[in-house]
């Protein structure tokens, strides 16, 4: 019934292997050899190499040497039959329905884990980061923009007061708990030169910069940028700072990074096993559909900002009809949503002030996500 | 009662009579649809557990394959404590944590970064070498790297200082090209000399029993190499640049006007990504080939010599298909990708040597395997992947 198996022993002194055979009796393994007399050996006291299909087993004792069967798959029966099952995750893999399974569970995990859960953790995360910290990062990646691409602001010291002064108090209401503090900058002419082609196509002159811009970093850092103060009245100026303000109270520049590292760390866990590349396109795409999420949202914390302050929300309106007009005239106003940092500006404008843009502009492709 | 003698013959005690021992050629078991199955378990398991599996999932993916590689007869194994690969990564994980956001910073702990990385980072290689290697047996024997601090620090100090010299260079001068050039130009020379330094080490360093593995430095062969590569990384360029080319030219985009600019813009995302994948295909598995070639050709284990028939063509073709197939597949088919790839190169090596191979004696480079498997009795284990 205990029927022998041919396996090779090594002693461990030599690479040299020498014939042997081994059974199960009860809860130990006799071992028979040429050179040494018949000797039991507990089960508890060795160790197996893992079951696999076409490999033999190896069994390590500590005073025998090691012994290599090429049955494996009939030494392993002999084994479990004696009560030595291999773990759980061992015996799962050997069935197809397992792995079938598998296969459902890791699509719903990873969908779970992208649509809820990493942005879940982020904004915890973001919410965790101590103030101090978030200000000094502000601080350092303005310093880092400032040498490279930005220029102080050429406008006149008191249209910069007057917008200062308007947003300031109205900040003060909408968002008491949140420091903001305003910079004024403008993008630097030789840098704008180097940009793709697409931006603009002017050549290079003494004229002020005209890219229509504003953006938030951590710490409550709002950087302003003179071409949208040329372009926009003071209420619509006022409006998008307004958005800016949305992005400092969700905190989304640290929740974009948070995101961005969460999303880094699923595409890794998911596929980085065989293509650093093939990993990095999905998160990308993932990375920017979260940034498009973060936009809504400001979006909607600039309507109440403008209903808190009684102007209402044609200002802001009036702004992306202008982003809008823009857009067309240079062309870009069909670029895919699924490959941009923002929503369709005509979808924006359908959630901001739905009575007069209800009906998006374009019927434009449904977005990569499908409904928003 | 009788030992049961082993159905394959053996008598390692008589001398070979041959003038020139036969090669003996490993053989690789291992198969895609069982790999298939470890491999969704060990995917599933390590997302679940937010990358804590990834350990186990590793020594389950190293095992496999060790155990399916028969050299004449008899298989490796590979005897690595997930806890302790676990331990390493979470170390591993902290260092490039470190040096990838240290810069979002400030400079100062950009470079503070970089010299903690600088000061660690020769003797964590050194390690991850003993710990691989210190877990690797085959017939009862373990192999071994004999190394000690002073000699990593030399080996991979300089090759650490000269990679990050542009990293520095491009924090403090953004906007200089010239300083970009010169951070970045002898780094880029030296890429050959540097992988060729580490494969020396690794090899010239290595040990089964008690026999030393010896490495002939073949430096030359790596410029060439590298060279030719470069030469077809340009075809890949020009291929990939092609498809970006014809789509932008010849595409919808332009006849139809900006209506259809965006399958145009499209188009271009597209091709860019198969320009990238035409540059992998064309360079990687020549690189691969001839690096693999050039490196078992000069390395000795005492009188065993080493020789793979690897052809770049024939792992160009593999890496067509396998790269194809798993995009198309969304990745399932990727387990089954990476066990031909594996036959393919394991299976191209051979082995000659003078004595027989069983006469090679465990010794205090390295010991025997025990009951308990512990290797490198390691706190923490780093497999660099190298």
């Amino acid at each position: 019934m205990n029927e022998p198996f041919a396996a090779w022993r090594f002693d461990g002194r030599t690479a040299e292997p020498h014939p042997a055979s081994l059974r199960v009796e009860g809860d130990a393994l006799v071992i028979e050899s040429s050179e040494a007399s018949e000797l039991r050996v507990p089960i508890a006291r060795t160790r197996f190499s893992e079951p696999f299909e076409n490999t033999p087993r190896i069994v390590y004792t500590d005073s025998a040497g090691a012994f290599e069967v090429p049955d494996g798959r009939g030494f392993s029966r002999a084994i479990e039959a004696a009560g030595f099952v291999p773990g759980p995750v061992v015996r799962l893999q050997r069935f197809w329905p397992a792995a079938s399974a598998a296969v459902a569970i890791l699509v719903a995990a990873l969908a779970y884990a992208y649509f809820y859960g990493v942005p879940l953790a982020a904004r915890w995360a973001a919410g965790a980061t101590p103030a101090a910290l978030q200000e000094r990062m502000g601080q350092e990646l303005l310093g880092v923009l400032d040498v490279n691409f930005l220029a102080p602001s050429a406008l006149p010291a008191e249209t910069r007061q007057l917008i200062e002064v308007r947003f300031a108090s109205a900040a003060l209401r909408s968002a008491p708990d949140y420091p903001v503090r305003l910079e004024f900058r403008t993008m630097r002419a030789d840098e704008q030169q180097e940009e793709e082609s697409s931006e603009s196509d002017e050549p290079p002159g003494e004229e002020p910069d005209q890219t229509i811009n504003a953006f938030s970093l951590p710490g409550g850092i709002i950087v302003l940028l003179d071409g949208l103060v040329a372009a926009a009245d003071p209420d619509q100026v006022f409006a998008v700072l307004g958005h800016e303000l949305g992005h400092v109270v969700y905190a989304h520049s640290m929740r974009q990074l948070f995101q961005s590292a969460g999303v880094a760390v699923l595409a890794g866990l998911a596929w980085g096993d065989f293509s650093g590349v093939a990993a990095s396109i999905p998160m990308a795409l993932g990375v920017l559909r979260y940034g498009r999420d973060l936009e809504r949202e400001s979006d909607g914390f600039a309507v109440r900002f403008l209903a808190d302050d009684g102007l209402g929300v044609e200002p802001l309106c009036q702004f992306f009809e202008l982003v809008v007009e823009l857009e067309r005239e240079k062309g870009i106003d069909d670029f895919p949503e699924f490959l941009s940092t923002h929503p369709d500006t005509s979808k924006r404008l359908a959630q901001i002030c739905p009575e007069k843009w209800g009906q998006a502009p374009s019927a434009l492709s449904p977005s990569f996500r499908g409904a928003p | 009662m009788a030992a049961v003698a082993p159905e394959i013959s053996r008598d390692a005690t008589t001398p070979s009579l041959l003038p020139r021992p036969a090669a003996i050629r490993p053989v690789f078991t291992g198969q895609g649809s069982e790999y298939f199955r470890i491999w969704i378990m060990n995917t599933l398991l390590t997302l679940l557990t937010l990358g804590v599996y990834s350990a186990w999932a590793k020594v389950r993916r190293t095992r496999y394959v060790w155990q399916n590689t028969r050299l004449d007869g008899f298989v490796f194994d590979y005897h690595a404590k997930p806890i302790a690969i676990l331990r390493g990564r979470i170390l591993a994980l902290l260092l490039f944590g470190v040096y990838t956001y240290s810069f979002d910073f400030s400079r100062t702990a950009g470079v503070l970064g970089l010299l903690m990385l600088c000061a660690v980072g020769p003797w964590l290689f050194m390690r991850s070498q003993q710990f691989k290697l210190g877990n690797s047996s085959w017939r009862g024997l373990r192999f071994g790297f004999e190394a000690d601090t002073r000699q990593a620090f030399r080996v991979v100090l300089p090759i650490l200082l000269l990679w990050f010299a542009g990293t520095v260079g491009a924090v403090w001068y953004p906007t200089d090209l010239e300083v970009f050039l010169w951070s970045n130009i002898p780094a880029i020379a030296a890429i050959p000399w540097m992988h060729h330094r580490l494969k020396g080490y690794q090899h010239g360093q290595a040990c089964y029993g008690d026999r030393g593995f010896s490495f002939q430095p073949v430096l030359f062969q790596f410029y060439w190499v590298y060279t030719k590569g470069l030469v077809l990384l340009v075809a890949g360029v020009f291929v990939g640049g092609f498809f970006v080319f014809s789509a932008i030219e010849w595409g919808p985009g332009v006849a139809a006007g900006s209506e259809s600019d965006r399958f145009a813009f499209l188009g271009g995302v597209l091709s860019g990504l198969l320009a990238l994948l035409m540059i992998f295909l064309f360079s990687w598995p020549y690189l691969a080939a001839r690096i693999q070639q050039s490196v078992w050709s000069t390395t000795r284990l005492g009188g065993v010599r080493f020789c793979t028939s690897i052809r770049a063509r024939t792992l160009f073709r593999l890496t067509v298909r396998n790269v194809f197939l798993t995009v198309a597949t969304l990745g399932l088919y990727w387990p089954f990708a990476s066990m031909n790839l594996a036959r393919y190169r394991i299976e191209c090596m051979s082995v000659e040597s003078d004595s027989p191979l069983g006469a090679i004696a465990a010794g205090t480079r390295s010991s025997a395997v025990g009951a308990a498997g512990e290797g490198a009795a390691d706190f923490f284990g780093l497999d660099l992947g190298l």
